[in-house]
């Protein structure tokens, strides 16, 4: 199980709907792997790719809704509207505290996370995100 | 002291503009943020400041595409590069994004300023436009939603149809719809109203002209048929015309050939024929002021829209589809109707059908004084109308009155908390993800409130 990451200058990607390069990374040790281009692909293809690379949780910046659905139909835990410098998303990740709100884009509140289904698979960041309530589906 | 009282003048201009506008330093980190920019992004200026725009902006352009990455690598400003920003709800807001170099008084490059404007009514308003156009049936009625069934039937065969029903119920919007459905839906859809023209008038409008054909002809005109070619002829009206005239319009039908006047060769026609009147064709056939041949001949599929009186469960979708319209028409910012206007609708016969409700909320919309429509807004002949003792037709309507009370309550909700669907379920005491159902339920659409 692998988490992917939006990288643009060293940085989160600010929008992943447009983000040309993904970190894929090893959930458990948080070891980078590969990374991943996208140039033209459509939304689904971009969905498959993730999927057949093993990808179960996106970290990114600013998403749509619609990409944000998409990824969510296809089992994919999203984190969205975290921005900060790769190194420390990285490494708040492996602490499990990716979800405050100093890893934020801002306006929001703290990152918001999103996945389908009641168990979750992260480190304990479900449930709280960008508004004050609950978003979990 | 002078740089200073110039300093204050820029920053009353920029925090009077509707245009959102933030600075940036070489580096892209945002210098100042004005009052539209906290507005169109939802973010207050002490949080942008400091900040990489990118990461507050959140544009499609950012990484790839961006204004003010170009005006600094070319000197040269860049004006209205069309785009979106994605909100902290994830919704994208189309901007236009312009940008340019900012310099100290030596000339040195020190930061850039990009302006933006939200695009979102331009884009509604298209929207509209489009929709007048190609029409959007949509209805809450179990009559109207069996005649919309047919249309998907009925769209793709190239077999001449008839759109029957009273004046105003939207023949050519449902004509439009087959078009928009059809085969030959990237073809032209011509409408002519045959009841509007005298004989003559109708004939080279139809067929078209040679030159010399008569005095004034001084060119060729080609007819509604010749530019219907690959696409839909739609006759309005089609009861009203003189027997002459169904004779040639029977011809055309048949042998698919016709004549411009002068001409002595047949032209070919391959446009989709429909057909559509207010009249009951069978009766007038009967007195023998319609032809039976062309009546069996137009009369192959036969669609009835049924009058607005008869599908009452429709008012409240298409009060708040015109409402919505007319609002951004107008520039008016009315939420809704009285509970009194409701039962005004209900009551109300709609001889004009939903042509006369459109007009009446155009006239309402335009009136209103308030942000609700109220008795006083309506049409005299609409207001004053007593609201009856309960007819069977108007307890079958009691679950819409319900409806229409619900929704009103959702979007009154809404507006108060800015459209922010978290706060207002959180008002209203239910689940977001309810809340987002029942507006789904009730049509309510968040970008036309």
């Amino acid at each position: 199980m692998k988490i992917a990451i939006t990288v643009w200058n060293g940085r989160i990607a600010p929008l992943f709907d447009v983000a040309k390069q993904l970190l894929i990374v090893e959930r458990e040790s948080v070891r980078v792997e590969t990374t991943l281009e996208f140039s033209d692909e459509s939304l689904s293809q971009k969905v498959e790719l993730l999927v057949r690379n093993g990808v179960t949780t996106i970290i990114c910046g600013g998403i749509s809704r619609e990409y944000e659905e998409e990824l969510l139909n296809a089992n994919i835990e999203v984190i969205s509207y975290v921005a900060g410098d790769v190194v420390d998303i990285l490494e708040a990740w492996h602490r499990g505290v990716v979800n405050q709100r100093c890893y934020s884009m801002p306006g929001c509140m703290r990152p918001r996370v999103r996945c389908r289904g009641r168990g979750g698979r992260g480190r304990g960041l479900h449930g709280r995100g960008c508004f004050d309530n609950d978003i979990k589906d | 002291m002078a740089d200073n009282k110039e300093q204050i003048t820029t920053d009353t201009i920029l925090e009077s503009i509707s245009d959102g506008v933030f600075t940036i330093d070489t580096s892209f980190k945002i210098t100042s943020f004005n009052r539209a920019a906290e507005a169109i992004t939802g973010i207050f200026r002490e949080d942008a400041i400091g900040l990489p725009c990118s990461e507050v902006f959140k544009s499609n352009m950012c990484e790839n595409n961006c204004p003010l990455a170009e005006t600094f690598k070319s000197g040269k400003a860049v004006i209205n590069r069309n785009g979106y920003i994605v909100d902290l709800e994830g919704k994208r807001l189309p901007v236009s994004v312009s940008s340019a170099l900012l310099r100290d008084r030596e000339g040195h490059i020190i930061g850039g300023a990009e302006t933006f404007r939200d695009l979102r009514e331009i884009e509604q308003l298209k929207q509209l436009r489009a929709r007048e156009r190609y029409g959007e049936m949509e209805t809450n009625s179990e009559a109207m939603r069996k005649v919309l069934s047919m249309v998907p039937v009925v769209a793709p065969s190239s077999a001449t149809l008839l759109i029957l029903g009273e004046s105003g119920t939207g023949k050519e919007v449902l004509a439009r719809t087959i078009h928009q459905s059809s085969n030959q839906k990237e073809g032209p859809f011509i409408a002519v109203n045959c009841g509007a023209l005298p004989d003559t008038l109708l004939e080279s409008e139809l067929f078209g002209y040679r030159k010399g054909a008569f005095t004034g002809a001084d060119q060729d005109k080609p007819g509604r048929f010749a530019l219907a070619t690959g696409g839909t002829l739609f006759l309005d009206e089609i009861g009203d015309i003189s027997e002459a005239m169904q004779i040639k319009l029977l011809r055309v039908l048949q042998e698919k050939q016709y004549e411009p006047l002068g001409s002595r060769k047949s032209e070919k026609s391959d446009a989709r024929i429909i057909c559509a009147t207010n009249r009951d064709l069978e009766a007038l056939v009967k007195k023998g002021t319609f032809r039976q041949d062309l009546y069996y001949r137009i009369n192959i599929i036969a669609l009835t829209i049924p009058p607005l009186r008869e599908r009452k469960e429709d008012i409240p979708l298409l009060a708040n589809q015109f409402l919505g319209r007319y609002n951004i028409l107008n520039n008016k910012g009315v939420k809704g109707f009285s509970p009194a206007v409701y039962a005004q609708f209900y009551a109300y016969e709609w001889p004009g059908n939903v042509r006369e409700l459109e007009n009446a909320i155009e006239r309402s919309v335009v009136l209103s004084q308030s942000d609700e429509i109220t008795i006083n807004d309506l049409p005299q002949e609409i207001a004053q109308v007593a609201p009856s003792i309960e007819t069977p037709t108007q307890i079958n309507l009691i679950e819409e009155a319900k409806r229409a009370t619900e929704r009103d309550f959702i979007v009154r909700s809404l507006l108060r908390n800015n459209k922010r669907v978290a706060a207002a379920a959180n008002e209203l005491g239910i689940h977001r993800s309810s809340l987002y159902r029942k507006m789904e339920q009730l049509k309510i659409n968040l970008e036309l409130l």
